[in-house]
């Protein structure tokens, strides 16, 4: 329950508000574009770590399964079928450091325009809770009348 | 003559220029923190736009925003002082 006094005050907060994050509208987009180029840095640098993270994986699984057989195949095994070995080795390395990275990368970026929107609702949210905190009491005082209150 | 100014909410005025039509105010620019401030003549009386809390003058850092608060306000005519 909330005054019309109260909500007219929300309503000069609200706005005010909005004026302050349409003020603020190039600081915000320079904000965004650092907030991309760190991001993407980030991002690049770890995606040489999962690579590196991934060869080192199927390096030391490759050493746990080592056994004669496959000591024998390498020795038998010509240039061609090794170098293709070490190809498809280091594809499946990006592909698998790259899906890690993609599935990351969707909550790396910040959103600065929607942070501040909402900051913004919850600030208003806070600043309601407060102004029918205070009408409760002014009420209980019997200092205002609250329309509808008590009222079943 | 009273020059000085008082501080006047959004709602007070909105309801003020409902009452009593048009209002002449004005938008005075302030060069220290480069914004605009709405001074309106209620009978006699210099009043200044306040922020919601009604503590300080509200300060416009862009002169559409002064003028899209004064046309939700009820105000007709805006002049800017620079």
């Amino acid at each position: 329950m909330i005054t019309e006094i109260g909500q007219s005050v929300l309503d000069e907060l609200s706005s005010e508000l909005t004026e302050n994050i349409e003020d603020k509208k190039a600081v915000i987009a320079i904000e965004q574009g650092s907030n991309i180029f760190v991001t993407c840095v980030k991002l690049l640098i770890e995606l040489i770590h999962y690579f590196f993270t991934a060869i080192g994986m199927i390096l030391l699984v490759t050493f746990a399964f080592l056994n004669e057989s496959i000591l024998n195949g390498i020795q038998t095994a010509t240039i061609q079928s090794l170098l293709n070995l070490h190809q498809t080795t280091l594809v499946i390395a990006f592909v698998v450091s790259f899906s890690v990275l993609f599935v990351k990368s969707a909550s790396a970026f910040r959103n600065v325009q929607q942070e501040a929107e909402g900051n913004k609702s919850q600030q208003i949210q806070q600043a309601k809770a407060t102004i029918e905190l205070v009408e409760e009491v002014l009420h209980r005082h019997r200092l205002i009348e609250l329309a509808g209150k008590n009222k079943l | 003559m009273n020059n000085a100014k008082t501080l006047i909410n959004t709602a007070a005025l909105t309801a003020y220029a409902k009452e009593h039509g048009q209002v002449p105010a004005i938008a005075l620019g302030i060069e220290s923190i480069e914004g605009y401030i709405l001074q309106v003549d209620l009978d006699g009386q210099i009043n200044v736009l306040s922020t919601y809390l009604s503590d300080k003058p509200r300060v416009f850092k862009r002169a559409d925003a002064l003028l899209k608060e004064a046309k939700k306000m009820g105000l007709t005519t805006v002049s800017f002082s620079l």
